[in-house]
């Protein structure tokens, strides 16, 4: 074993060790060798080792030539392993296939795809990157993991005040049925989206606030008919308010459905750090300069212990992505870029 | 994978989500993943901010409503006055 290698096992047992001082719980689960005898998770811990740069070990791991004292070294490795299969089953338990249906709504693409591979199939595609992804990408996998705990979070928060928006409804005489009257026996299929648009459109025209209330109270004339005036003006603004509320607390999915898509459509301006799809599509993946860092790279690494070009040219396409082209860009294009370029660079280097 | 560089060069972002999905198993089974995993993510970003707006909007909504509550109550309260002015002239 190199002296780097040594130094690394022995830095890990440490941390392990201190880790069992401490208290830390130490993760049950499968031994090394019901890993290695299980393809999938041979493969997910041959990955692994092979991000932390073990590849001599992993290549032992996918041959299955593993000495057994080199098993028994893996116990540190086994520890981390563990911990993130924690983690990924955590995600798989909160992904249940009523939220996936969900998600799968909310796009029209997804919906394209689920009609060919159903939303399991859906689903099995997602954990299974997400099982890559832990390993090879940490902190993309808790944004993701984080995201879906936030929904989670943000949903019971709504529900909590589900209850409030429920009395108000009912004081002011506004069920689901009168909600949805206007768009009952209509042919138009957006009939829907349009009621929903219009209620929060007329939400954001009357939104006010204690001090505009304020005003209007102390500038309405002393005569009574200004005053009841003002007080069926505040009546009508009551009822609309509670009208577009409704929406908040339906059964009815479409109109979910629609409140989640007009929200969200408030949202012009993408956020700065995702790639737009004009970068994707400039981006520089072929060319002199990518064969030469290619050269340069696989030069400086030809003598690794357990080097595989094969393996070289994936970890390089994603270094030089991540470096040149992606630079902490997030969104779908640098999701689908990486996957794509990292695919088309390792079949164009030489 | 050649074939999509040509419809991306193309410049149009829809035609190109379009191959995607059509040609979605010409594409390795990782890659695959990582194409339906993009979408996903789209979508649950859609998702976590639709909800963020729609609990905001419920505090805005359910806040105005008790304003407009209180500010009925003293135009109310506002009438009575007049109407005792009226009585004691």
């Amino acid at each position: 074993m190199p002296i780097f290698e040594k130094f690394r096992k022995a830095e890990q047992e440490d941390k392990a060790k201190a880790a069992q001082e401490k208290g830390e719980k130490k993760i049950e689960g499968p031994t090394i060798k019901q890993i290695l005898a299980d393809k999938e998770q041979s493969r997910l811990f041959g990955m692994q080792l092979e991000e932390q740069g073990d590849n001599e070990l992993a290549a032992k791991i996918i041959s299955g030539q593993l000495s057994p004292e080199e098993i028994s070294e893996l116990s540190a490795d086994r520890q981390n392993f563990l911990a993130t299969m924690e983690s990924v089953k955590a995600v798989r338990e909160r992904l249940s296939s009523k939220n996936i249906e969900e998600i799968v709504a909310l796009s029209p693409e997804l919906q394209e795809i689920a009609g060919s591979v159903g939303p399991q199939g859906i689903r099995e595609a997602v954990l299974r990157d997400l099982e890559r992804l832990a390993i090879k990408d940490p902190g993309h996998f808790r944004e993701i993991s984080w995201a879906i705990e936030d929904i989670e979070q943000t949903e019971a928060s709504i529900k909590d005040e589900d209850k409030k928006v429920s009395e108000i409804c009912k004081k002011y005489k506004i069920g689901e049925s009168e909600y949805l009257e206007a768009v009952r026996d209509n042919d138009n299929p957006n009939a829907i989206y349009d009621l929903v648009k219009s209620r929060m459109g007329w939400f954001k025209k009357h939104f006010s606030t204690p001090e505009s209330i304020g005003a209007e109270i102390d500038g309405v004339s002393d005569r009574t008919a200004d005053i009841k005036r003002l007080s069926a003006e505040y009546d009508s603004r009551l009822g609309g308010i509670a009208e577009a509320l409704r929406a908040t607390i339906t059964d009815n999915e479409n109109v979910w459905n629609a409140l989640i898509a007009d929200m969200q459509g408030q949202r012009v301006e993408k956020p700065e750090k995702e790639m737009a799809f004009s970068e994707f599509m400039s981006a520089p993946v072929n060319g002199e300069k990518i064969q030469s860092e290619w050269d340069a790279y696989k030069r400086a690494h030809a003598h690794d212990q357990g080097f595989s070009e094969e393996q070289a040219k994936a970890d390089f396409a994603s270094e030089y992505l991540d470096n040149n082209v992606l630079k902490k860009k997030k969104g779908f294009w640098s999701i689908v870029g990486k996957a794509v370029w990292e695919s088309f660079i390792k079949g164009s280097l030489k | 994978m050649k074939e999509f560089s040509e419809v991306a060069a193309r410049g149009n972002e829809e035609d190109a989500r379009k191959f995607l999905i059509d040609n979605l198993k010409k594409f390795p089974q990782d890659v695959q993943d990582k194409i339906v995993s993009g979408f996903f993510e789209e979508a649950l970003t859609k998702k976590a901010s639709g909800l963020h707006a729609v609990a905001d909007f419920q505090k805005k909504g359910l806040g105005m409503i008790s304003d407009l509550e209180q500010g009925k109550k003293k135009l109310e309260e506002k009438a009575k006055l007049l109407d005792l002015k009226k009585d004691i002239k």
